[in-house]
């Protein structure tokens, strides 16, 4: 499978602004140390819960936020400093796709106009030609190409997020970060959603950086998941491994976390419950960031740091003790 | 059940305008059981626990219903004989821990009022009576925590913090509106653990408010499914898991993905959409969105009725061939 998107050793720090005394506060540590690869066709499911980064990792790759260290290489190129036209180009290839539909549209554009901009923006359309291209993208995610011309509270939560959907795909891109597209709708319109993705994936070639808090939806639509705390990849495999043998003890908690919707089996699962709340990520703490809440933390966690290590074939975890 | 539910309610309507949002619906409570509501956004299972607290936004009005807990008919008392009950028979936990706190006041200041509010205990005393409390609901550090306010705190601390607020006067019923929904999987699974846990202690019964099938699947003994502002389907929760009776139970059950199905399939839906309070037509509610309606559901709504098991009831005119698959 040939690399759309490469990231190595990538890190955002947010420095925060100079308080009274001239003093900066301590920097937040959103993404510190990350590397993965996603492949054509593929969908990487990145999880964790708030607060670990991993949607300062999806805005990075757009280079909506400025990476403080590391590389991002898309198809090969590096574009972590790119800039001008280089930066337009991945702007084209890679779109995003979030979390609330209600605020991800402008209220006073027509439907129409939101989906038609990015073309008319990058210059690839317009007139005849783009209203003709907006009616096939209306067609394509479901929704009657008549209605492009009203506006975008004439449409419920589930067509809103169709709508983000085919202005993400109007300008054909090769890779779409979604940040927790499902999250905000109801479980009947969420299936619809999450059965179109799958389509499109197939039928225009896509690969997808799908990030969600919810692990049976990742579960459900990648082929690999990373598990992320505090800023950190602390699992990375393929998503039968994973939900089959997780190695990393928080990703075994997640897991045993969600309550499966089977009263039976449910009430017979044992359940790791972790005690107290995600550190702040201005104060991570030293050694293994999980070790303050981990089940089985020895001494040695404290102090040295795990590394993401090949434990099985295609398998990651960070983790002194697994593995 | 035991033989006197502590609540009971019959008939129960809010209207928003003209439109009825919980449109006539009745159920019953047992001591110590935890009956849960589900069903999509906009079907009324919030409106029917505000109504049950008459806390409902200005907008809406209850315009019908007799509420009856443990002998009261809270449908006829005023506000201030509502007040009296509030915390102290029945108590609320809502979604958003964070807003529903006060940000201008310190923890301890608004756990004193809650405790005061309801027993005859000095400042001093009532303040340890917080501090107490707060260690019931696992807060660590609980005497600073007194002392800081609700910004200070991380959304699962401002939920436990609610808990402690809403279990200060040992109400008999306690109603959870999404108490987790807000909040992150690790964090959830410690709150449901705790209401378990401080509901055995207590003896309290919970109205639990969700969307999510997992969470009913480990809390509940009952369960009513709302859609359209009506109770459409309500079984024991064993029952409704093993066959649901109802096409929108069924639906609900099948459409979400689960950690046990198999990836990349494509997924049952429901198509279409939650009819608008009050834009629903003749027959069944559900009807347009139904893969197993028929002729007479388009023409007459089916009454929510006994299905064989006891005290299993659904609203659908095919109930017994729902789930015989």
């Amino acid at each position: 499978m040939s690399e759309v998107l490469g990231i190595a050793n990538l890190a955002v720090h947010f420095r925060g602004r100079r308080n009274w005394r001239g003093r900066h506060p301590p920097a937040v540590r959103a993404v510190d140390g990350v590397t993965f690869s996603l492949g054509e066709r593929e969908t990487l499911g990145l999880v964790g819960e708030s607060g670990c980064g991993k949607s300062t990792l999806g805005n990075a790759v757009l280079r909506l936020v400025t990476p403080t260290a590391g590389q991002i290489r898309f198809e090969g190129r590096d574009v972590t400093g790119a800039t001008g036209e280089e930066l337009r180009a991945l702007r084209r290839d890679v779109q995003m796709i979030f979390q609330d539909p209600y605020s991800a549209l402008n209220p006073k554009l027509r439907v129409g106009e939101s989906i038609g901009e990015p073309l008319l923006a990058h210059g690839l359309a317009q007139g005849a030609a783009l209203r003709q291209q907006v009616s096939e993208l209306l067609g394509l995610v479901g929704l009657p190409p008549e209605r492009a011309s009203r506006y975008p509270h004439e449409f419920s939560g589930g067509q809103r997020q169709r709508l983000v959907i085919a202005r993400a795909l109007a300008l054909k891109p090769k890779l779409i970060v979604c940040d927790e597209p499902v999250s905000a709708l109801d479980v009947s319109i969420r299936s619809q959603i999450l059965n179109l993705l799958m389509e499109f994936q197939q039928k225009l070639n896509l690969s997808y950086l799908f990030i969600s808090h919810d692990l049976s939806v990742v579960r459900h639509i990648s082929h690999r998941v990373a598990v992320m705390y505090l800023g950190r990849i602390v699992e990375l495999a393929p998503r039968d491994n994973l939900f089959r043998e997780p190695l990393h003890p928080y990703t075994e908690a997640l897991i045993s976390a969600i309550p499966l919707p089977d009263p039976v089996a449910q009430r017979k699962r044992a359940r790791i419950i972790l005690k107290g709340e995600l550190p702040k990520p201005t104060a991570p703490p030293p050694g293994c960031p999980f070790h303050t809440r981990c089940p089985i933390a020895i001494p040695k966690c404290r102090e040295i740091v795990p590394l993401l290590e090949e434990k099985r074939p295609g398998h990651w975890a960070a983790c002194h003790l697994r593995g | 059940m035991t033989a006197t539910p502590l609540l009971s309610v019959e008939n129960l309507t809010v209207m928003i305008g003209d439109a009825a949002v919980v449109d006539q619906v009745s159920f019953a409570v047992g001591r110590s059981q935890v009956v849960a509501i589900v069903g999509e956004s906009g079907c009324g299972k919030s409106m029917t626990a505000f109504a049950l607290m008459d806390l409902l936004p200005a907008a809406a009005r209850r315009t019908d219903g007799r509420i009856d807990l443990a002998g009261q008919q809270l449908h006829e008392l005023d506000e201030a004989g509502m007040q009296k009950l509030r915390g102290k028979d029945m108590s609320i936990i809502f979604q958003e821990p964070v807003a529903a706190l006060d940000p201008l006041m310190t923890v301890g200041a608004q756990l004193v009022e809650a405790i005061q509010a309801h027993q005859d205990l000095d400042k001093q005393a009532a303040l340890f009576h917080a501090q107490k409390l707060l260690e019931t609901v696992g807060i660590t550090d609980a005497q600073l925590r007194l002392k800081q306010y609700p910004f200070e705190l991380s959304g699962g601390m401002c939920q436990r913090v609610m808990i402690a607020g809403a279990l200060a006067g040992q109400p008999s019923l306690l109603i959870a509106d999404e108490p987790t929904t807000a909040l992150d999987v690790t964090i959830q699974a410690q709150i449901l653990e705790l209401i378990k846990q401080r509901r055995a202690e207590i003896g309290a019964s919970v109205i639990l408010i969700t969307h999510d099938m997992g969470v009913v699947a480990d809390m509940a003994d009952r369960v009513l499914v709302m859609y359209a502002g009506r109770i459409v389907e309500e079984a024991d929760a064993l029952d409704l898991f093993a066959r649901p009776r109802h096409p929108y139970t069924e639906a609900l059950l099948k459409s979400v993905p689960r950690l046990d199905d198999v990836p990349g399939t494509r997924l049952p839906v429901i198509e279409g959409a939650v009819p608008r309070p009050g834009s629903h037509k003749a027959g069944c509610r559900f009807a347009s969105r139904c893969p197993m309606a028929i002729e007479r559901c388009l023409k007459e709504e089916p009454g929510l009725l006994p299905v064989e098991s006891s005290g299993r009831r659904s609203a659908c005119w095919r109930r017994d061939e729902v789930g015989a698959s």
